[in-house]
């Protein structure tokens, strides 16, 4: 399941490590997930696995629905 | 009939058109010299409140509320008039004014340093902000924080205080000789007063601070201090919710306050003495090396 | 202490630097009308392409940076918005042409580079209209409070289903079948239009410049609403600045011949030449001075009045008196008499019981502050 974040979405990581925030300019919203940036993205890569039901794998769940990640056949088109 | 005033408001002005004696004599009490007759000055947006014509005007009048002709709201009930002008300075600038990104929140200063509190009606927000404006802390602003992009520096938008049903009473106890204007009564928040900050924030109005801390209050009737350091991204998701121009700024907004969140410290309090929270914020953000 | 006049700030469109010796106050009146008429973004960009905009006083400067931040999210929400609506009704019908301001948007050109409009305007050919609407609202798209006369008005006599409103976002959506009302017996086949489009690179379809044009024009000399008479007269005079060439010219006159709108096109031209100079070749006068009614004289008294800025600060006199004039006429052409004449009495009922008893006596529950 290798990701990559959509052109068009700004991030930023807290100091704090208590999460990561999502801008998607061109639908304008704004999401945030209570996990550091490398814990995402060892979710994705299927290096950490959480529970389907956990808050973080539903977080996770969402920002793909929402196409914030898309999935890496998809990174030379135009989204 | 209508008489033009002028109020100058840094960093915007307005002029205001209407013949409604309550509302003259309110702007007048709360603006003191910032509010006169119009003659040569040039406003930034035109206001006007108006009493509602026809029929209904003797059954039950209404105030109408005017931006440069544009008539954004339905009308309120006559008494509210002050209150309704008031509200609408706020909706002129949250809807035109881009320049800063602006969050629905009080902020405060002592000296240079800025603390911002949002937070949602019933919080408590604005007995506390009265309180503070009245001991030792400058008030930059009541329900808008102007912040520069890119920057943690606030520009003061001082405007009077906006306090509601029981906040009333415990105001007129604690500042008796406060600049308090009518009640409104039986607004869609309940009864409203407004009340104008102490000489001291007048004078600072264009004196720019730093934001050195995001506190979201909460008063509890039977609650003594508990502080909860509220992590950094719910601190962020919160200002978000309160930023009223971020959806029109967007990336500029995005980094503006990742920016501000990463540089200040957040809390989330829960009282019942406002001494003691003046005390903590001093103590624990303002000197806070 | 002279005020700024309707003349005025045409003459600040024409030639920018006139404004240079304007005083604080004629600054602040010009700011009141555009932002008023919609216009701030739009006069920005006119200052600083005539290289002048840092010359502006700063009080000034400060409310036309605001104008250009809110017209550059408008096109970025524009866009999301049309791409949404392209996904969820992609293939349901058998033409989505994106018209008025989101096609001038969506074109990419200048002509709406700075324009800001409050609905999303859509033709689809009107086999699918049900289909499209039944879809909207499964997503989430209501219809917006109407009185009932009003609603008839739209779906029978009118060209239109009532306005669709996003629950969540609150966008507004005008999804037409037709350009003009079916009533009122100038039945424009709406194909013949739809024919006239182009795909953007982003792949929106909408009007060529052409058919754009002509649209706007029907628009704004068909349509009784001259509200904003002044901007959509800019936007015609920019469209037709932009494209001027043979292969824009022949394509619009071709068209309003076809769809029997020449005398609307002869007005446009002859109003954009008075107000902006605008360049007209000669090979296209010579086309359509023959479209020249007999009641010219009528016409120009009615539309010198209502082309210009509407703003109590500068608004000519009897604008009132042409705009009335304008609203029978553009009823008139519309719909039959009898109806027209139910129409008005509706509307002038309700506006008699209004100025009784307020103008939001039928206005539902609140939009408080």
């Amino acid at each position: 399941m290798n990701r990559f974040l959509k052109k068009g979405v700004l991030v930023h990581s807290f100091s704090d490590k208590s999460g990561c925030v999502f801008l998607d300019l061109h639908s304008g919203e704004t999401l945030s997930v209570l996990m550091s940036k490398t814990e995402i993205f060892k979710v994705l890569s299927g290096e950490m696995r959480f529970d389907q039901e956990s808050e973080q794998s539903i977080a996770i769940m969402s920002l793909i629905q929402k196409n914030i990640f898309m999935p890496l056949e998809n990174k030379n088109t135009n989204v | 009939m209508s008489d033009n005033y002028f109020i100058d408001l840094h960093p915007f002005s307005f002029s205001v058109r209407t013949y409604i004696p309550q509302v003259i004599q309110n702007l007048s009490t709360i603006y003191g010299s910032r509010f006169k007759k119009l003659s040569v000055e040039v406003a930034d947006y035109e206001l006007s409140v108006q009493k509602s014509s026809g029929l209904r005007s003797f059954i039950r009048p209404q105030a109408r509320f005017f931006c440069d002709q544009q008539e954004p709201f339905k009308p309120l009930s006559f008494q509210k008039a002050y209150a309704f002008l008031e509200w609408g300075m706020n909706w002129t600038v949250a809807g035109n004014e881009v320049q800063h990104v602006i969050i629905h929140s009080a902020v405060l200063a002592k000296g240079n340093k800025a603390i911002l509190f949002p937070a949602p009606p019933g919080s408590g927000k604005s007995t506390l902000t009265a309180y503070l404006a009245h001991n030792g802390w400058r008030l930059l602003s009541d329900e808008m924080a102007l912040i520069i992009p890119q920057t943690k520096t606030v520009v003061p938008f001082v405007r009077p205080i906006c306090l509601k049903n029981q906040s009333i009473d415990i105001a007129k106890q604690l500042f008796p000789d406060g600049k308090f204007s009518d009640i409104a009564k039986d607004t869609h928040k309940g009864d409203v007063i407004h009340l104008s900050p102490p000489d001291s924030s007048w004078e600072n109005s264009t004196n720019t601070a730093e934001l050195v801390g995001v506190v979201f209050p909460n008063y509890r009737a039977n609650q003594t201090l508990q502080i909860y350091q509220l992590d950094k991204t719910q601190a962020f998701m919160q200002l978000v919710e309160n930023a009223f121009n971020y959806g029109v700024l967007r990336d500029v907004a995005f980094s503006t306050l990742t920016n501000v969140i990463e540089n200040v410290q957040t809390f989330e309090i829960f009282h019942n003495d406002l001494a003691q929270v003046a005390a903590f914020l001093e103590q624990e953000i303002i000197d806070y090396e | 202490m002279n005020n700024l006049s309707a003349a005025d700030v045409c003459q600040a469109f024409m030639a920018p630097r006139s404004t240079l010796a304007f005083t604080p106050k004629k600054w602040q009146q010009l700011v009141l009308i555009l932002r008023h008429q919609q216009l701030l973004a739009c006069y920005s960009a006119m200052f600083k392409q005539a290289g002048i905009f840092e010359q502006l006083p700063t009080q000034t400067q400060r409310h036309f940076l605001n104008a250009d931040v809110l017209a550059e999210n408008h096109k970025k929400q524009v866009l999301f918005e049309a791409s949404e609506l392209k996904r969820e009704l992609g293939d349901k019908q058998q033409y989505l042409i994106f018209l008025k301001g989101a096609g001038y948007t969506l074109s990419g050109a200048q002509v709406g580079d700075t324009r800001i409009y409050n609905d999303i305007d859509i033709l689809a050919d009107k086999k699918s209209i049900d289909v499209i609407e039944k879809r909207l609202c499964l997503l989430g798209w209501l219809s917006e409070e109407l009185t009932e006369h009003d609603e008839k008005y739209y779906r029978k006599w009118a060209h239109e289903i009532p306005p669709l409103r996003h629950g969540k976002r609150g966008t507004i959506v005008d999804v037409h079948h037709n350009i003009v009302p079916i009533i009122s017996g100038r039945h424009v086949d709406a194909d013949k239009f739809a024919s006239n489009s182009v795909s953007t690179p982003d792949g929106f379809q909408i009007l060529s410049f052409s058919a754009m044009t002509l649209h706007s024009l029907i628009h704004l000399f068909f349509n009784e609403d001259v509200e904003k008479g002044y901007r959509d007269l800019i936007d015609i005079h920019t469209l037709m600045t932009a494209n001027n060439h043979k292969e824009f010219w022949l394509p619009l006159i071709t068209l309003a011949k076809q769809t029997g709108f020449e005398l609307e096109l002869f007005l446009a031209c002859r109003y954009v030449q008075k107000t902006f100079q605008t360049d007209i070749p000669d090979f296209v006068q010579d086309k359509i001075s023959e479209f020249c009614p007999w009641n010219i004289k009528f016409l120009d008294f009615m539309y010198d009045k209502t082309l210009k800025p509407n703003h109590p600060l500068c608004r000519p006199r009897f604008f009132s008196v042409a705009e009335f004039m304008i609203l029978i006429r553009g009823h008139f052409q519309k719909m039959p008499l009898h109806i027209l004449i139910y129409h008005l009495l509706c509307k002038s009922g309700i506006s008699i019981i209004q100025s009784l008893f307020g103008k939001h006596v039928f206005t539902k529950e609140l939009d408080q502050p």
